[in-house]
């Protein structure tokens, strides 16, 4: 018990259990959905801080994932959790797919490739009217359930959604230890390095975004259910910066701090910015600039950086 | 189909390829300067068309007053962007500049929409679309397809400005600075060259050729203040098409990709004009997986 109480993860566990109790009723949503998008971003986190691969493209794995859940249940009658599976085997399958060719590039080109296919991914949808609604998108998604037990309250929702998420950050951090994590970090390091190695750097490569894109769909499928309806216009170029940006702001190599930071722009941007309306994007816009050119090692190292800078006045004081 | 149709839709395409040889020119310049790729690069052709429009309608000044000052104006945005963004995040690494471009192409398409709500501004919330520059004949027939002398202009302007563009870079004291900056920012220095400033006119240059850009297009399209960040990404899908980092490549790129798109939309019977934005990405990911270093290859991607 001693032992268990000074892990991380159990102590966060306790933490988000508790929390939904005390929290007011007008936080919820933006709690449930900061949880939902902290699970795309967990995928991003081990695509961007552990691998180095940058993808601009994530919207669409989201929108894959809710795309699929929403056609399974609402046109084939297929349970929740069923759809839910299936989900994320089409955002990995579609993942491997568009992978292979693009993970050839990197940097900016990767940026371009991953970006045309969001694109892609978003006129496709939008113009297509038969099975997937067209710009309408899909409407009438049942509530998560399993085995006839369902989701339907926020305080329900946000418990299923945590649990996911945590169960999801154990996953990553073991992935994170593994020798595949290591592999992950050497090819992000030095690619040569780590080719000489004997690491077969495509193969990873072409692993880890298949994994993130799974996360991708988890986060989609969730989504779906929670929103009861799927639109276009949800997974765009902005959904993919977002959750590179939350990536950005948690810290890299720090997936909690990841899971924070989501949580918090998701409410700055749902719930703060969205009462400016039409001034919205704007407004985000130059936090997301603020943010890039004020702090670009995430908030993590804002605490760290303010320590440093007291030490060295506290140095020049006393000298 | 009959030829005149094939024939239409090829000139079709390369008046529109015209533009997207622009904005990749924009795309090549900043790069060989910097090796920055600045995904804003679609905001300078939105705003240039946007300024042009702008000076029209509310200041009243005449068409070529209006385009010189709407040029000027966008160039000022070329220049304040490497100001106020790109210098103060330029060790930050590649992932930190592209979201930093992309957040400045955010902000940019989005300041109009505050500044509509000015008196009698509203109509820069709007699509829009401007005069043609010569209305004495308004198309001319070639091989039998009638081709408006817009997209002619187009034409001949990106040809004009490519051959400028090759001239400066290859044969003038700062175009070669502006080329040694990038290639060696520590041994430019050495040799006196002002890499900082030569960063600052590439990225004016590129603002000047993209609003050229945008000034020529808007005639034949219908733009708006949201409608740059898809032409800057067809831009940079032309400038990896033709070969990455050449000024020669941007140019042909741009006039492959204007043919082919227009080619799908034409000539795939229902599903070509249903999905028109979605060839240009098609394209890309087919270059990337065949021959990534583009039609005349280049030594940039890798």
């Amino acid at each position: 018990m001693k032992h268990l109480l000074k892990n991380i993860n159990f102590r966060i566990a306790l933490f988000l259990v508790i929390l939904p109790l005390f929290l007011p009723e007008d936080l919820l949503p933006v709690l449930c959905l900061g949880a939902i998008y902290s699970i795309a971003a967990l995928g991003m986190s081990l695509l961007l801080g552990y691998a180095g691969q940058i993808s601009l493209g994530h919207a669409a794995f989201i929108g894959i994932g809710a795309y699929t859940t929403a056609i399974l249940t609402t046109q084939f009658n297929w349970p929740v959790l069923a759809a839910f599976v299936a989900s994320i085997v089409v955002s990995s399958v579609i993942a491997y797919i568009i992978g292979k060719p693009i993970l050839r590039t990197k940097g900016f080109f990767l940026a371009l490739a991953t970006l045309g296919f969001g694109e892609i991914f978003f006129v496709f949808m939008s113009r297509t009217d038969p099975v997937i609604g067209g710009l309408v998108g899909i409407g009438g998604i049942p509530y998560f359930s399993i085995a006839g037990y369902e989701f339907s309250s926020y305080v329900q929702m946000l418990y299923l959604y945590c649990a996911i998420l945590l169960g999801l950050v154990i996953y990553s951090q073991n992935i994170v230890n593994s020798r595949t994590g290591r592999a992950f970090r050497a090819i992000s390091t030095d690619e040569l390095a780590a080719s000489t190695m004997g690491i077969d750097i495509a193969k990873y490569k072409l692993r880890i975004f298949v994994l993130s894109a799974a996360y991708a769909g988890i986060a989609g499928s969730l989504l779906a259910t929670y929103l009861s309806m799927t639109q276009p216009y949800g997974f765009r170029v902005d959904l993919s910066i977002f959750i590179v940006l939350a990536v950005i702001v948690g810290g890299m190599g720090s997936l909690w701090g990841v899971v924070v930071a989501t949580v918090v722009l998701t409410w700055l941007k749902d719930d703060q910015l969205s009462q400016y309306q039409e001034y919205s994007a704007l407004i985000y816009g130059i936090i997301l600039l603020l943010i890039l050119i004020f702090v670009p090692q995430g908030l993590g190292s804002l605490g760290q950086r303010s320590f440093q800078w007291v030490k060295d006045r506290i140095q020049k004081a006393r000298a | 189909m009959s030829g005149i149709f094939i024939i239409q839709f090829v000139v079709v395409g390369i008046s529109m390829g015209a533009v997207y040889a622009l904005i990749a020119l924009g795309f090549t310049t900043i790069f060989r300067a910097s090796n920055i790729v600045n995904f804003a690069q679609g905001e300078f052709v939105m705003l240039g068309g946007l300024l042009t429009n702008f000076f029209l309608l509310t200041c009243g000044f005449a068409y070529p007053l209006s385009a010189v000052l709407a040029i000027m104006g966008v160039v000022l945005v070329g220049i304040g962007l490497q100001v106020l963004v790109i210098h103060p995040i330029r060790q930050a690494g590649v992932l930190i500049m592209i979201m930093g471009t992309l957040g400045a192409s955010m902000v940019i398409s989005n300041i109009p929409v505050p500044i509509s709500y000015l008196p009698k501004l509203g109509y820069l919330r709007d699509p829009f679309v401007l005069p043609p520059i010569t209305t004495a004949i308004e198309s001319v027939a070639i091989a039998g397809a009638r081709i408006s002398t817009q997209r002619l202009w187009a034409i001949v302007a990106s040809l004009v400005i490519l051959g400028v563009l090759y001239y400066f870079s290859n044969y003038t004291r700062t175009g070669k600075a502006m080329e040694s900056s990038a290639t060696d920012p520590l041994a430019a220095q050495l040799v006196g060259i002002r890499v900082e400033r030569m960063v600052q006119y590439s990225f004016a240059i590129s603002a000047a050729v993209g609003a050229i850009g945008g000034i020529l297009i808007t005639p034949i399209f219908n733009m708006a203040f949201n409608s740059g960040a898809l032409l800057g990404l067809k831009g940079f899908v032309a400038a990896v098409l033709g070969g990455w980092g050449k000024i020669s490549g941007a140019v042909l790129g741009g006039f492959v990709l204007g043919v082919v798109e227009s080619l799908c939309v034409g000539l795939i019977p229902e599903y070509g004009s249903r999905y028109q934005q979605m060839w240009a990405f098609i394209i890309l990911i087919a270059i990337l997986y065949f021959r990534p270093k583009g039609i005349l290859g280049s030594d940039a991607v890798e």
